[in-house]
């Protein structure tokens, strides 16, 4: 065991992993992370807690992940390069392991002219293969990045943020491969729409037999409206086939329909080999998870 | 070269509203061939500056003068008979230019007339694209050739982010993302396996981020 995780646990115990994203108060106030809390207990194996995203404020990932764990929630939180300077990025590894964070998943970050602070100066100290490694030196060698020794290691159980719907396709699984050897323990995609071609991506890993090496978890994206879907469709990163869109269209009821398409891209993946488990993305929405868990065949977790 | 694009009109009438004897100070290097302080933009602006004065009733008279390069004091010297005549100066050369003249005559105010963009290069007539941040610890025998700081927009160096689609970068879908030109042209020379090791941390002390540069060459010291 690398860390104290009990995600790792059900990982090293065969299980699929269930994850959901939790969404995040964009102000000084604990009380709609609760509620989203309170729709997921038990329910889940462990809350994805976003940094930032969509390069937007919103509250301090660390503080939103110890309010969880308070609470009960197992957590993955999410460490972009996009914000921190290697200063930054350790001590907050260290502040989250010693406040008993145990899961990070590494990213990149979305571009901050990509949201609503353009103005803003970049950082990129680091790249994530990059972040992964100080992660996994500060860990496993107890070294700064720097070289000076840690006193006390964080135990952390690593994660890299992948992309099979980004280019080049080809390119993606040494990019894995490099996240890998640099030390990730796990991997979360981005939202899987595309069977197709996530299939091949997949094959692509197999080849190179990452998916033995470590556990993949696909991020799921129930869709509520055409809207949404379509903003998707267009967002950087993202495959989404229009034969969903038109699904959608057709529906009466798009929520209900969006939560069936994703139940079937729940059923599909996990018969995929090495997908390990899935990463729910409801943010917001988090009263469609159990209907989710219902529709993709999830085990619930209670 | 260096790049600049010319400051709006309108920003640089209100910045020398208050005089009426101008010197517009050209630029004989990078910013004339890109079309932005030259001898022939610094005469554009004079005459625009002075219709736009006439129509607001106002007077202004305008000298101009352009030098080989306005970075460096003996070019910047030429300057100082007409300097002497006027109340002010727009420099129209790049941030470095600007700074020299300020330096060169203290007691004249400087306006910059253009904004300075970067060190690239003119792809093609009319368009002009960044090549070159000055990290001061080049890798460009690494990368195919291809600046990873200067034309990835998170100045990555293991790889393509998550965004990159279609050979389009996440940040700008009309922007070319580097890391796919790095691939494809690796991938040319046979030379893949290059992108499979791991780039560490780098130092970017050599570059901005490690405060005011200055280069030193004692062998060329008098």
């Amino acid at each position: 065991m690398k860390a104290n995780s009990g995600m790792e646990k059900l990982l090293a115990k065969e299980e699929f992993v269930v994850i959901a994203s939790i969404g995040i108060p964009r102000g000084a106030d604990l009380k709609p992370l609760e509620e989203g809390y309170k729709l997921l207990e038990n329910k889940v194996d462990a809350f994805y807690i976003p940094d930032n995203p969509g390069a937007n404020v919103h509250l301090l990932g660390l503080a939103a992940a110890v309010h969880l764990q308070k609470l009960g929630g197992e957590t993955v939180l999410e460490l972009n390069c996009r914000d921190r300077n290697r200063i930054a990025m350790q001590s907050y590894i260290l502040g989250a392991a010693a406040l008993g964070v145990t899961n990070l998943l590494c990213s990149t970050g979305d571009h901050q002219t990509l949201g609503n602070f353009r103005g803003t100066k970049r950082v990129y100290d680091m790249d994530m293969v990059q972040a992964i490694q100080v992660l996994k030196g500060m860990r496993d060698e107890k070294k700064f990045s720097n070289g000076e020794e840690v006193p006390q290691p964080p135990s952390i159980f690593i994660g890299a943020e992948v992309n099979p719907f980004a280019d080049p396709f080809e390119f993606r699984a040494t990019l894995m491969a490099k996240k890998v050897e640099a030390g990730a323990n796990f991997v979360q995609t981005r939202g899987v729409f595309d069977l197709e071609r996530f299939g091949q991506w997949m094959e692509l890993l197999r080849q190179q037999e990452l998916h033995q090496k470590v556990p993949i978890l696909a991020g799921i994206i129930p869709l509520v409206s055409v809207e949404q879907a379509k903003d998707l469709q267009q967002a950087p990163g993202m495959m989404l086939p229009d034969s969903i869109i038109e699904r959608l269209e057709s529906s009466d009821k798009p929520e209900e329909e969006g939560i069936k398409i994703a139940g079937e891209i729940i059923a599909q993946v996990k018969k995929i080999e090495g997908v390990r488990g899935v990463v729910l993305h409801a943010d917001g929405v988090e009263r469609l998870v159990p209907n989710l868990i219902k529709q993709g065949g999830l085990s619930s977790k209670a | 070269m260096i790049t600049a694009v010319r400051k709006p009109l309108k920003e640089i009438l209100e910045m020398v509203a208050p005089y009426d004897k101008i010197l517009i100070t050209g630029c004989g290097t990078c910013v004339t061939i890109d079309y932005s302080g030259g001898a022939k933009e610094a005469a554009i602006l004079a005459t625009q500056l002075r219709m736009a004065q006439r129509l607001a009733g106002k007077k202004l008279e305008t000298l101009e003068q352009t030098v080989e390069r306005q970075c460096e004091w003996e070019f910047v010297r030429e300057f100082t008979d007409k300097v002497a005549d006027c109340q002010t100066i727009i420099s129209m050369a790049c941030g470095a230019g600007v700074q020299t003249v300020a330096e060169a005559f203290p007691d004249k105010l400087v306006f910059p007339g253009v904004n300075t963009r970067f060190i690239g290069m003119p792809q093609k007539q009319g368009l002009w694209e960044e090549r070159c941040i000055c990290c001061g610890n080049c890798v460009l025998h690494l990368t195919g050739g291809l600046c990873p700081f200067a034309r990835c927009a998170k100045t990555l160096l293991n790889g393509p982010c998550e965004g990159s689609q279609d050979g389009k970068c996440e940040v700008n879908r009309e922007r070319e993302c580097v890391w796919q030109q790095i691939y494809d042209r690796l991938k040319e020379r046979g030379r893949l396996a290059d992108l499979q090791k791991i780039f560490p941390l780098r130092d970017w002390s050599t570059g901005e981020d490690g405060g005011y540069r200055k280069t030193v060459r004692e062998d060329m010291m008098l």
